[in-house]
């Protein structure tokens, strides 16, 4: 038989206070600070999913940014293509009634200063510009895409940006590309001014076939940056669904059950308190007290 | 047989019934002294007398004083509490170096490194703007700080323990000495009476080098004590050998036993306190090389990518990172040019680069998935997260190991305080023994006395 001392029992009595005192100390500490994770020895075989949740996350939120910054972008590229569409239709409109031989050389010179006007105009819509960027001049947006001449000053290489795994959306165009690409709009223009100034119907006659044909390069590259608008919002729509799937993944790894945390914080309590009060209560009298 | 018979067997009970009162009360004296071991007297019947061909006892003898102690207990709990201590410093310093790696908040490595990246991606959609040029340099800071931080740590931890150790080297030696003196002292008075309080002196000191370093003892019939560590000798009868700790050729702790002959390397056998601390700087030294290869191999990677680029001046791309090759880690920092100038940093990927060009910030975030890190060659977040994961596991399985060598110990203490420790209730009851037995002896001289007093009157 195992002999039992006093104060062996006590030493005991100790241990377990100890062990009790620990186990509250780490339900307060959860219920506190709502981390059930927080250190590596908490739960080492979580940390590389805790890691790539987190790294995921973050992510999506920088896509989300990166996709934010690319919507207004290509927003300012889609208004401009669509009013360089509304100029080019107003000049094909001037060059039909201007082809006429009904009108004179005054008139057509009159419609000339419309279609200055509108060179001007298409000129400002080519060096279109969102928060300083120029985007229609590759990744030289920094600077005007066209001068006064509509000599293009960009690059042809365009700026992107991630919105996404391996994903990723266009910031800028070649605004050569989109101006001068198989139609020169900005010739065009120049050539049309010039045959209504001279009063030349034969050429503003000509001109309305290149006008066509602008209308038509402008309105296929508004449907690239359509396209492009249209994947960028199918990319923020998934990143916001990682996103939430990865924080509240995170948050299962590491953040404690409020409700198992205190529930737990309860236990801890109790068991503390009984073991303490068994202690107390084994402090009867000994042998000496009762021999007086 | 004889009135003079009487009153001696009386004397010598009152003797008896006296020393055992000595004896339970240093017992009740001792109860909560540590390494006290419960005494008992042993007596004996007084070899007979012949007196007209019949055999007349002479009373009781007091043959010693006898220490509840089981030799075997006493090599086990030494060998027990040495693993206990070894597990319980080992984790005691693996937690204090775990606080290096604390991933939980927005201040470890993996989540530097995260941000680093995205602040790369985040530059990618506007590379010549300066506050976003400045927001990747400052992250690229945080992230060397970070690692330099975690690698500091790690070394001031280190060198902690080797100033534990060196001070735990010094108390052994000391200890080593006692007991070579005890061992002395002890053949002296031989296991008599006297012998007691210097075999409870001579077990305390066993038990404290097994918590300290893992000595085991080999304890003679005699009394002498044979301490042993790693199988060398290091207490033999009155002489003490000394220990010493120093680094090798690589750099690791090692322990030493001081022969006459040179030294004998005992560190595969330590165990104790020392031994757990020497475990846990193996383990801290190794994640400190771990963190160097990953600093070096990091920074060498974006350095060799950066310098592929052109600054915003249209200048090649100059270093991005700089670091200590034989301290990697702990020295890593971004380039101070760099930090000092945005325009320094090569995010184009040629010199006539306008400002969109995000080519290099391209190839710069592309590293992210560089499997170029480690043991297995994997990416930097995957190498960061195998080495925090293994800083976790080795604390968890040390925190096992103390519960484990705890609760063994635990055990093998209540089993020694079975057999050792006072209990006052018992205490009480020989005392109210002994207390009987002095007062029935004096009633034995009491009545001898009487005798005596009639047959002297009678001759009167």
């Amino acid at each position: 038989m195992i002999r039992i001392t006093r104060g062996g029992r006590m030493d005991r009595y100790m241990d377990h206070v100890q062990r009790r005192t620990a186990n509250l100390a780490a339900a307060e500490h959860q219920a506190v600070s709502g981390l059930k994770v927080s250190r590596p020895s908490d739960a080492p075989s979580t940390v590389r999913d805790m890691h790539g949740a987190a790294a995921f996350a973050r992510d999506q939120t920088t896509w989300l940014d990166n996709a934010s910054h690319a919507d207004a972008l290509l927003s300012t590229m889609d208004e401009s293509l669509g009013r360089a569409q509304d100029i080019v239709v107003r000049l094909r409109q001037i060059a039909v009634q201007m082809a006429s031989d009904y009108h004179t050389v005054e008139s057509r010179a009159a419609a000339a200063v419309e279609v200055r006007s509108l060179q001007i105009s298409m000129r400002d819509v080519a060096n279109a510009q969102f928060a300083g960027r120029y985007v229609f001049a590759g990744t030289a947006y920094d600077s005007a895409a066209f001068d006064q001449s509509g000599v293009y000053q960009g690059e042809s290489a365009e700026p992107n940006a991630q919105i996404g795994e391996s994903r990723y959306a266009r910031t800028g165009l070649d605004g050569q590309q989109v101006f001068q690409g198989s139609v020169d709009v900005f010739a065009t223009i120049e050539t049309l001014a010039a045959a209504l100034e001279a009063g030349d119907a034969d050429t503003t006659r000509a001109s309305i076939t290149d006008l066509e044909a602008a209308t038509g390069q402008l309105s296929q590259w508004r449907s690239v940056v359509g396209s492009e608008q249209a994947a960028n919002e199918d990319a923020v729509s998934v990143a916001e669904s990682l996103e939430t799937l990865f924080t509240e993944r995170l948050q299962t790894i590491v953040q404690a059950d409020p409700v198992e945390a205190y529930s737990q914080l309860g236990e801890m309590q109790n068991a503390y308190s009984q073991t303490l009060q068994v202690i107390a209560s084994t402090r009867t009298q000994d042998l000496f007290d009762m021999l007086g | 047989m004889g009135v003079l018979n009487t009153i001696g067997i009386g004397r010598r009970a009152i003797g008896a019934a006296a020393a055992g009162i000595d004896v339970t009360s240093q017992n009740v004296a001792n109860a909560n002294t540590t390494g006290y071991t419960r005494r008992r007297l042993l007596t004996e019947a007084q070899a007979p007398i012949t007196q007209r061909g019949v055999f007349v006892g002479q009373g009781v003898s007091v043959r010693g004083i006898t220490r509840a102690s089981d030799r075997i207990l006493t090599q086990r709990l030494a060998t027990s509490a040495g693993l206990h201590a070894q597990s319980e410093a080992a984790e005691e310093a693996l937690r204090t170096a775990e606080i290096a790696f604390n991933e939980s908040d927005a201040t470890g490595i993996a989540e530097s490194l995260s941000r680093f990246y995205d602040a790369l991606s985040s530059i990618a959609t506007d590379p010549s703007n300066a506050s976003r040029r400045q927001g990747v340099l400052d992250s690229a800071n945080v992230l060397a700080n970070t690692v330099s931080r975690s690698a500091r740590a790690l070394q001031s931890q280190v060198e902690g323990i080797d100033g534990a150790l060196t001070d735990s080297t010094a108390t052994v030696n000391a200890k080593l000495r006692e007991i070579a003196q005890l061992n002395r002292a002890i053949g002296r008075s031989g296991l008599s009476t006297g012998a007691g309080d210097l075999l409870d002196r001579r077990d305390q000191l066993v038990y404290q080098l097994g918590e300290l370093i893992g000595a085991t003892v080999d304890l003679q019939e005699d009394g002498q004590a044979t301490v042993f560590i790693g199988g060398q000798a290091v207490v033999n009868s009155f002489e003490a050998r000394t220990v010493s700790v120093a680094e090798d050729a690589n750099g690791a702790a090692q322990v030493y036993v001081n022969t006459g002959s040179g030294q004998v390397r005992v560190t595969d056998a330590v165990t104790g306190t020392m031994g757990g601390r020497i475990a846990a700087r193996g383990h801290i030294d190794t994640w400190l090389a771990d963190l160097d290869a990953f600093a070096s191999t990091f920074a060498d990677t974006l350095n060799n990518q950066h310098q592929l680029g052109f600054d915003a001046n249209g200048n090649p791309g100059g270093a991005m990172f700089s670091y200590d090759p034989a301290n990697a880690a702990a020295s890593l920092a971004i380039d101070g040019a760099l930090l000092a100038d945005v325009k320094l940093f090569a995010a184009a990927g040629s010199a006539s680069a306008r400002a969109g060009d995000a080519a290099n910030i391209h190839a710069l975030a592309d590293t992210e998935n560089a499997a170029l890190y480690g043991p297995t060659a994997t990416d930097p977040s995957s190498e960061i997260s195998r080495l925090v994961s293994d800083v976790g596991a080795t604390v968890a399985a040390g925190a096992n190991d103390t519960e484990s060598y705890g609760a063994q110990l635990e055990d093998l203490t209540v089993m020694r305080d079975s057999v050792s420790r006072v209990d006052t209730d018992e205490e009480a009851i020989r005392l109210v023994e002994y207390q009987a037995s002095y007062r029935a002896a004096a009633r034995v001289l009491q009545a001898g006395d009487e005798l005596l007093q009639v047959l002297m009157s009678v001759g009167g």
